[in-house]
């Protein structure tokens, strides 16, 4: 069988990218991915792309592929919400081992901060993952959403809201390091406590910004005598997708996937030496931690104040993830592909763990803990 | 107040509150419609200061909670700014169409 390698990737960086719209920034961070790969277009034969909020057409990827030049044998976009990265690149795994292709070419982004749409119609189309009927009316928004998830997990697992703070504070600090990030002004506890209120117990610091930009990679089919950052395993869980559905939060299908993606790479999670975890909210990783079981429960903001998840231990989000590096929609789960994939290639700046790592854990939660997708890359000799 | 509704199997009993075709736990097609007793305990609870749309601007700060229903269903609710997690709650639609939960006098203050 084939086996699917991660061959190169590019990004626009995050933040305000003025006058550019989806196409264009899609456009960039694939022409950057190719050229790391060292490829041209002509040789991708595979196109996934992950939906645009600000530009929602009924083909996407039909469209980008005209706009690149490209003629791939398969090519459509992808929707799973903030588990649309991962997804997709597991995606492109099976079309490769499949044989289907030999190079797919896996994007997202969109200008969700610039664009016409104004804040609140970015909120209003981010809340309908919510039921159209039994929730949304409610007015709930995302950031409601995640704090009934938080109102329940604090209550069950003893979590104070400087606990979250933590991860706010983590993630700023691993921006500040990042020349390409959204937010880099170093911020602490208080201020993210002090911040103003969102939907209790959730205040601005503990929320994603809403930023522009787009990353891409290429996932290839291994050619004899190359090595490269392999993806070893990748494994999905739906267990539900409305808040009013989820009775059990401690089991939302995030350590399902995870333990389908480990099994499949044949690895513990003690051999994992960089993670890249959704991060949406403080809440978001908190719980992604703890249930995937990186953490024990309740104890994950202690390991960040014992510095476990530093640059020295097991990096998470070392550029500074979605609360920091930013988050325009798709693009900002694939900037933690783009992230692990630099560290192990020793590419990664002032970032750098002092030792290479050669095992990674991506995981990606679309909707409110919904969907959920997992990967283990491996370095091979 | 009109009490919400729900959906019972005939078949294996089990109990959904969005409206279905079939019994999501056993497939079957065989659903009692159902109205609630219309208590239950708030599971989660949150307080919006941000409003997704102009209809709820004017009405920042305002709560949503979950509650999980004696019937044993959860659903989503409006509630007063001082309800407060695992306290019990009476559910019912006003004239708006949608739920709110008040809290029962029985609560410890």
């Amino acid at each position: 069988m084939a086996q699917a390698i991660i061959a190169g990737t590019g990004d626009t960086g995050f933040g305000r990218h003025n006058e550019q719209d989806t196409l264009d920034l899609l456009s960039v961070a694939a022409t950057r991915a190719l050229g790391d790969a060292g490829i041209g277009q002509d040789e991708v034969d595979g196109l996934l792309v992950g939906y645009s909020t600000a530009m929602p057409h009924l083909m996407l990827a039909s469209v980008l592929s005209e706009h690149l030049g490209l003629t791939p044998n398969y090519a459509h976009a992808v929707q799973m919400g903030g588990a649309t990265g991962c997804g997709m690149v597991m995606l492109a795994r099976l079309l490769i081992e499949s044989g289907q292709c030999d190079t797919v070419l896996v994007v997202g982004g969109e200008n969700r901060l610039t664009s016409t749409a104004t804040r609140d119609d970015v909120m209003q189309t981010l809340a309908q993952v919510g039921h159209p009927r039994y929730e949304v009316p409610y007015g709930a928004t995302i950031p409601a959403y995640y704090a009934l998830l938080a109102s329940q997990y604090m209550a069950a697992y003893r979590v104070k809201e400087a606990d979250l703070a933590e991860f706010a504070v983590l993630m700023r600090a691993n921006a500040a390091r990042h020349p390409d990030a959204h937010f880099r002004e170093p911020i602490t506890v208080d201020d993210v406590l002090s911040s103003r209120r969102i939907a209790t117990p959730l205040k601005l610091l503990d929320c994603c910004p809403i930023s522009d930009g787009a990353v891409a990679a290429i996932v290839s089919r291994k050619r004899p005598g190359k090595t490269g950052v392999k993806i070893a395993g990748a494994g999905q869980a739906h267990k539900a997708q409305h808040l009013s559905v989820m009775r059990d939060i401690s089991s939302l299908g995030a350590s399902a996937a995870a333990e389908k993606a480990l099994a499949q790479a044949g690895i513990e999670r003690r051999d994992i030496e960089i993670l890249g975890v959704y991060d949406s909210f403080t809440i978001t990783v908190l719980m992604l931690l703890e249930e995937i079981g990186f953490s024990a429960r309740g104890a994950a903001a202690t390991d960040v104040r014992d510095r476990r998840y530093g640059l020295q231990g097991l990096a998470l989000n070392s550029h500074g993830g979605l609360l920091s590096y930013g988050h325009p929609g798709v693009a900002g789960g694939m900037a933690h592909l783009v992230e692990v994939l630099r560290q192990m290639r020793g590419i990664a700046g002032d970032r750098q763990m002092p030792k290479r790592p050669r095992t990674a854990f991506l995981h990606g939660d679309g909707g409110v803990l919904s969907a959920h997708v997992s990967l283990v890359l491996i370095q091979e000799d | 107040m009109t009490p919400p509704t729900y959906q019972s199997c005939t078949e294996c009993r089990h109990v959904q509150y969005f409206a279905r075709v079939l019994c999501v736990a056993c497939g079957s097609k065989s659903l009692a419609e159902c109205t609630s007793a219309g208590q239950g305990r708030i599971a989660a609870i949150t307080i919006l200061h941000r409003a997704p749309t102009d209809t709820y601007r004017d009405s920042v700060p305002y709560a949503i909670a979950l509650v999980d229903m004696d019937e044993n269903f959860r659903l989503m609710s409006h509630a007063p700014l001082e309800a407060a997690l695992g306290e019990r709650v009476t559910v019912g639609a006003g004239g708006n169409g949608l739920l709110m939960a008040e809290p029962l006098q029985e609560n410890p203050r």
